[in-house]
């Protein structure tokens, strides 16, 4: 045993080694790129329209609240095995309503407000779910499953119908006549603002406990805590979300949640984030959901009329298991192995 | 030199994990700037007393003070200066060399360095341990065992500890690695550093160790000082105060035919092969220290792993089965009894007799339905003969204690009428009068001209029960005690790589 040499060394070490992280990050996204590139070559051909000032400015209005939804899970799925937040849609769609139907009656309706109320309530309730996951040892899945179905059915509560206005500087987000939207500058600060997020110690902690809690726990850290601002942290992503949401549908609609839970599951798949936690990245993520937005685009170039909703299930479902088939093998290529049981490594 | 103020101090420490008493009275002094080794065969509770010194677990009673107070998790050992090396090798695979090797170092918000000022301090001594260049970019996920045993080692290092513990640190380096990790360690001492250490290379011990505590089924039972510490005065300790732990040659034994031969069985990449027969009417032991193969090896004879190379070949009426699944081991009549009941045992939700039952609702059906009458008159039978002190056979399995949950498996395995019983470690959490049912009824087996196959941590049992004990290091038969031969002291010495002759003086 006289060379120990890891086989996905490009470089020496330097301090900063740039080249095998990028390698690593291309594994990690080739897969929503390629399906990517596919799909907005499909596009060209069946839906031209696309390409247009207009029709880049509405692709990007209607996929933001998915693409903000998915950042907000990779948070989650990051820090724990089995961390995911079937509660997202619904929840999304609770801030939606939340804003037609309390803050603009009560001329509460200019950005600060909106803006406060959104994060706020997002962060709390992630806190919420965070500290159940967290503190009590729920499982993410019953936690966020109860969530789920807590705000499919309070949506309906507070506002039966879909109706209502929205803040008048919402309508101009909502718009969509050209590529120069709100939406877009939120979407690129919110990337810029995880690659920040993704450099601080603090992710790195997330990390690291979401890849092995009972390590991270013995070495000192506090999984719990870090946990817990994983939670926070997407608590951010999901309000922004609901705002975009809400931009989109130009008034608030009770029953948009459930539809969007499982779009965002397959996007965070699909975009190589680890569901047994500690790996993904938000460039894999939000390509995934573009992906994931792309399909449904080109579903409905199909004009399938009333099929549409059963081909997109199967058509998503599909897509699904593929990107996990080939997740699994680039994620062996890896090089994630099982140890041996018994210390014959030893060369006595 | 006056004696400097201890600055390790356990007194009469307990700690039960359920029914089974870890450590039960363990006490141990150490001061700064000494090697102190902590020596006990498996399951003396040295890593319980380990994981209490670094806040993973608390104990139930004593006193522990480390540099004036009690840690009571693993953040507050470490603000104290313990770092701690544990027996499982702690490492997030998915992260970088470098993440690990820093892992804990910093707080939840901030860096306490950063990432170059890391890599200029952590790459140089982690070089410099493993004297061979290394990617700390890389993930963990490609490197061999004995790389991230020293990126666990460099990441105590890093912590500049003012109490090291290493527990069996050694075990997946080479010796040569071993000695470098001594050099280092002995220099680390030479600076005030108190250092904690558990290892199953006696010879390491005798040669560094200032000091040695000897832990012997949970308590302290001795404690050696510099050139006191020597290989015999250790094995003679850990194996109870004197080594008369004999077994008693059974004249009634008849060996009949040979019943199972491990043909040339390699039960782990690169380790020896295992040649080894046992006879109808022989109890043959095994016995080793933990990651050494001893469940491996009875688990392969069952058919439960898949080995390297070699065969399990099962003799008998003139004819070779070789055994390729546990389905061929339970068709050729091995039966297989494990000690870790969770996991290879128990359905914990559901009643004594189904419990019982699982194994027999193959043969005990008629027109593809189960026969309950028939699988009641074989638990009865042996309920009797195991002495089952059940209330009623429809009780839930977990309202037995270890023990009796013990007998029903034993019972199951029993009720396929086996010729070949292969036990891993059997009497693991069993109360001493069901241990002593128990060895009264592998005699009874053996007697009937059964063949048995024994893993135990318990020596004494072995040696108390087996006509032979093989010996097995690093997946390999070390030694073979024959029954002429047979003392703990002999196993013992084997087990911890040391030759027999060595270890001999009763």
């Amino acid at each position: 045993m006289a060379t120990v040499r890891a086989p996905s060394s490009w470089v020496r070490r330097t301090g900063w080694e740039y080249l095998p992280r990028v390698r690593e990050a291309a594994v990690d996204v080739a897969t929503p790129a390629l399906l990517c590139v596919l799909l907005l070559i499909i596009l060209g051909f069946r839906f031209p329209q696309l390409y247009s000032s207009n029709g880049l400015a509405g692709a990007i209005t209607a996929s933001a609240p998915l693409i903000l939804s998915v950042l907000a899970m990779t948070s989650i799925a990051i820090s724990s095995p089995g961390g995911i937040d079937l509660s997202i849609g619904p929840f999304v769609a609770f801030v939606n309503v939340g804003i037609v139907h309390w803050l603009v009656p009560h001329g509460l309706g200019n950005p600060l407000y909106v803006f406060a109320y959104a994060i706020g309530v997002g962060i709390a309730f992630q806190m919420i779910q965070g500290l159940l996951i967290g503190l009590l040892r729920l499982q993410p899945v019953i936690v966020t499953l109860s969530g789920y179905l807590v705000f499919s059915g309070l949506n309906l509560v507070v506002l039966p119908n879909p109706e209502g206005t929205i803040p008048h500087w919402l309508n101009d987000w909502g718009a969509a006549t050209s590529v120069n939207t709100p939406e877009l500058y939120l979407l690129i600060g919110c990337f810029v603002l995880w690659g920040f997020f993704a450099r601080t110690t603090f992710a790195r902690n997330i990390r690291l406990v979401g890849g092995n809690d009972k390590t991270a726990w013995v070495s000192g850290l506090n999984p719990v805590l870090v946990r817990l601002g994983a939670h926070i942290v997407a608590g951010v992503f999901v309000g922004l979300a609901g705002i975009t949401l809400t931009a989109l549908l130009q008034s608030a609609d009770p029953t948009q949640g459930a539809a969007q839970t499982l779009m965002a599951v397959t996007a965070l798949v699909v975009g190589g984030v680890s569901l047994s936690g500690g790996r993904g990245r938000a460039l894999g993520a939000v390509l995934g959901a573009i992906a994931i937005f792309l399909i449904g685009y080109v579903i409905g170039t199909l004009n399938l009329g009333t099929s549409e909703s059963f081909v997109s299930g199967l058509i998503y479902g599909a897509v699904l298991i593929i990107a996990l088939f080939i997740g699994s093998i680039t994620g062996s290529a890896l090089g994630v192995r099982k140890r041996a049981a018994i210390s014959t490594e030893v060369s006595q | 030199m006056s004696a400097p103020a201890p600055v390790v101090t356990v007194r009469d420490l307990r700690k039960n994990f359920g029914d089974v008493q870890a450590l039960k009275g363990c006490s141990l002094t150490a001061v700064a700037g000494e090697i102190h080794a902590i020596v006990g065969e498996n399951a003396s509770g040295k890593s319980t007393l380990v994981k209490i010194l670094s806040g993973v677990i608390a104990p139930d009673q004593g006193e522990v003070n480390v540099l004036g107070q009690q840690p009571t998790s693993p953040r507050m050992a470490q603000r104290l200066g313990i770092a701690t090396v544990f027996q499982e090798i702690l490492v997030v695979e998915g992260a970088s060399v470098l993440d690990n090797l820093f892992l804990g170092h910093d707080g939840l918000l901030r860096a306490r360095m950063s990432l170059k000022e890391k890599a200029a301090v952590g790459g140089p001594l982690l070089e410099s341990l493993m004297q061979d260049t290394v990617d700390l970019s890389a993930p963990i996920g490609d490197l061999p065992l004995s790389a991230r045993q020293w990126i666990v080692i460099a990441r105590a290092l890093l912590s500049k500890p003012r109490v090291l513990i290493l527990d069996e640190a050694t075990a997946a380096l080479d010796e040569e690695s071993s000695r470098r990790l001594f050099d280092t360690i002995t220099n680390l001492a030479a600076e005030g550093i108190c250092i904690l250490v558990i290892s199953h290379r006696i010879a390491e011990l005798t040669a560094f160790a200032d000091q040695a505590t000897v832990l012997r089924d949970g308590a302290t039972v001795g404690t050696l000082q510099g050139s006191a510490i020597t290989g015999n005065a250790l094995l003679e300790l850990m194996s109870g105060g004197s080594l008369t732990t004999n077994h008693h040659v059974d004249s009634e034994t008849v060996m009949g035919q040979p019943l199972i031969r491990l043909n040339r069985l390699q039960i782990a990449p690169q380790a020896a092969p295992i040649d080894i027969t046992v006879s109808a009417g022989e109890i043959v032991g095994i016995a080793a220290l933990e990651g050494h193969g001893a469940p491996e090896l009875v688990r392969a004879i069952a058919g439960m792993t898949k080995i390297q190379a070699g065969s399990v070949e099962i003799l008998g009426d003139g004819k070779t089965t070789v055994i390729k699944s546990m389905r061929d081991a339970e068709r050729a009549g091995v039966g297989y009894v494990s000690g870790d009941r969770t996991r290879e045992g128990l359905f914990p939700n559901l009643s004594i007799l189904q419990n019982f039952g699982m194994a027999l609702y193959r043969r005990c059906k008629r027109l593809g339905v189960i026969r309950p009458g028939l699988v009641r008159r074989h638990f009865a039978r042996q309920a009797e003969r195991l002495s089952i002190t059940a209330a009623r056979p429809g009780a839930p399995i977990t309202s037995l204690s270890g023990g009796n949950q013990q007998k029903v498996l034993i019972g199951r395995v029993l009720a396929n009428s086996p010729t070949i019983i292969a036990l891993n470690d059997p009497t693991r959490g069993v109360d001493i009068p069901t241990k002593q049912d128990l060895y009264a009824l592998l005699r009874e087996l053996a007697a009937e001209g059964n063949g048995i196959v024994l893993f135990s941590t318990e020596i004494e049992e072995l040696v108390d029960l087996c006509n032979r004990i093989a010996v097995l290091r690093f997946g390999g038969i070390y030694t073979v005690v024959e029954e002429q031969d047979l003392t703990s002291a002999r196993v013992l010495a084997g087990m911890f790589g040391r030759p027999a002759a060595e270890a001999v003086n009763a």
